[in-house]
């Protein structure tokens, strides 16, 4: 499991841009599905021909990152963010652009109070010696993410981007496990969530599935002082309650917790505050879809270095072989 | 200069644009509401339900004394302004490539817009339906959203000529397509030529 979140968190993939994840996971499972495609918003939809219901899994695609918006006279670049970045956390970091070259984010140090330093005040360093030089390494719209080698270490991964390629990696594991199921099975791999849950609501609208769940990440609030609710790294996937984007549906929410227990499988509960899931989306697509989500337990959101327990990934892929199976 | 060059220059362009004939269905869609939250494109997207939208606007333009260079969000007679990203949309970009490649082939200056901020109505083109690939092309326009709006001629006869570029390579590019590397999973996609031409007005601009 380690292996395939390493393939998937090392491919380039800011919102918008997802297409080199679209394609680690085209060969991953690309045999063990009936049919492979992507729409116009470059959604990458796997089908698992059945005669029963339709049943939707998501799990986004994109990461958050960084875009260039001017290179100035001596070669260095503005940016703003994509999706959800902390200038804070971002300064002192690399970040890598999608042709490899990378960058040092830092600020302008006229700046006394470091809550002052957004993103219009800070910029990126390639090292260019001037503006043709800078220019002609990259251009006005490029994106960048964090850079990093995926660790693993003492049953966790540390790594950039596991929102969501964990979630990702999850159904690429379900799909190659090939659940024995009468129901049609939709692996779609989603785009540009981080930018307000965007490339899930053309996949549902185009497959109109009879229920849907979210494969995302969640916060966990185990660690110091932190206020993020009851969710603990290692305890058990998250069944989704509400975030805020969805109240998942009662029925789905029953029917996970139903699955984890008769399976032994460990199981926690989900009530995120802040942030939101595709199921956010796909849940008022259309006439309406029954919505849920399972989540992955992971510290440090959004930060070069996110966190999750491998027990956790692993029981998340038998929790919904577990469901689909029903 | 004028009162409400947003969006009426993006109306005359597609007027403009409406007068030739094209390999593929052309909807010219004149949109309401969208300076109160880009509301007529959206059920217009859903009627239409086109492949490609191409957004007609005029667009902030901050080239002001006294601005950093990186909060210009675009510069007067620069050329036609093309969005990758703002709050409402991420441009497709093959279609984005196909605009400046074709830019480029006809020697019209181009820029990117600067800022991030602000939104179109290609937000809510691109989620409706099973989704659309789009695109805005926008004419700068210094002291947007007041009474006195100024553009300059070039940009304006520049942004007409690109959009009649575009559109008149757009049957050749819809077909041959050679911008998805994505292993074989391009197969699906309906590619059944066809174009809706919205033309839509800058939203909550950061003037």
């Amino acid at each position: 499991m380690f292996k395939t979140i390493s393939k998937l968190v090392n491919a380039f993939g800011p919102s918008g841009c997802e297409k080199q994840v679209a394609g680690v996971i085209t060969n991953m499972i690309e045999d063990r599905v009936d049919e492979i495609r992507s729409d116009a918003m470059g959604n990458l939809i796997a089908v698992k021909r059945g005669s029963g219901k339709k049943i939707m899994l998501a799990a986004h695609m994109d990461e958050i990152g960084l875009i260039v918006t001017t290179i100035d006279e001596k070669g260095f670049l503005r940016f703003g963010t994509v999706g959800g970045v902390s200038p804070l956390i971002s300064l002192g970091q690399r970040v890598v652009f999608e042709n490899g070259l990378t960058g040092v984010v830092w600020y302008e140090e006229s700046i006394e109070n470091m809550k002052d330093a957004k993103p219009d005040k800070m910029y990126i360093d390639i090292g260019a010696r001037s503006e043709e030089h800078a220019k002609e390494l990259v251009g006005i719209g490029d994106m960048a993410v964090f850079a990093g080698q995926p660790v693993g270490q003492n049953g966790v991964v540390i790594s950039k981007a596991l929102d969501d390629r964990v979630g990702c990696a999850v159904l690429a594991e379900l799909a190659r496990r090939c659940p024995e199921t009468d129901h049609e099975i939709y692996y779609v791999f989603t785009t540009q969530e981080e930018v307000g849950l965007r490339g899930a609501r053309t996949a549902a609208y185009s497959i109109m599935p009879h229920l849907a769940l979210a494969i995302d990440v969640t916060r966990t609030g185990d660690t110091p002082k932190s206020k993020h609710g009851a969710v603990a790294l290692g305890k058990g996937p998250a069944i989704k309650v509400k975030d805020n984007s969805v109240i998942a549906h009662p029925k789905i929410r029953e029917k996970l917790v139903n699955c984890a227990r008769e399976n032994s499988i460990p199981y926690q509960l989900e009530v995120l505050e802040k942030g939101g899931t595709d199921a956010g989306s796909i849940h008022i697509t259309a006439g309406g879809i029954p919505s849920g989500g399972v989540s992955i337990p992971t510290r440090f959101i959004h930060s070069t270095a996110e966190m999750v327990d491998l027990k956790d990934v692993e029981n998340a892929v038998k929790l919904l072989e577990a469901f689909i199976k029903r | 200069m004028a009162k409400a060059l947003d969006d009426r220059v993006g109306c005359v362009i597609l007027t403009e644009l409406l007068k030739s004939r094209y390999p593929f269905d052309l909807y010219g869609c004149f949109t309401v509401q969208e300076e109160i939250g880009l509301k007529g494109a959206k059920a217009a997207s859903y009627a239409v339900a086109p492949d490609v939208a191409i957004i007609l606007e005029g667009t902030t333009c901050y080239d002001l004394t006294g601005t950093s260079e990186h909060m210009m969000s675009t510069r007067l007679g620069d050329g036609p302004s093309l969005t990758v990203m703002d709050r409402s949309v991420i441009s497709d970009r093959d279609l984005l490539k196909h605009i400046t490649r074709t830019a480029d082939k006809l020697g019209i200056p181009w820029q990117i817009k600067r800022t991030i901020s602000g939104g179109t109505d290609a937000g809510r083109i691109q989620v409706s339906g099973k989704g659309v690939r789009v695109c805005p092309i926008a004419v700068p326009c210094r002291y947007i959203h007041t009474p006195v709006s100024v553009m300059d001629k070039r940009d304006f006869f520049h942004t007409l000529k690109l959009a009649e570029g575009t559109l008149a390579e757009l049957a050749d590019w819809l077909t041959g397509d050679g911008d998805t590397d994505v292993k074989d999973s391009a197969k699906g996609t309906a590619h059944t030529v066809g174009l809706d031409q919205n033309q839509f007005r800058e939203g909550k601009s950061n003037v």
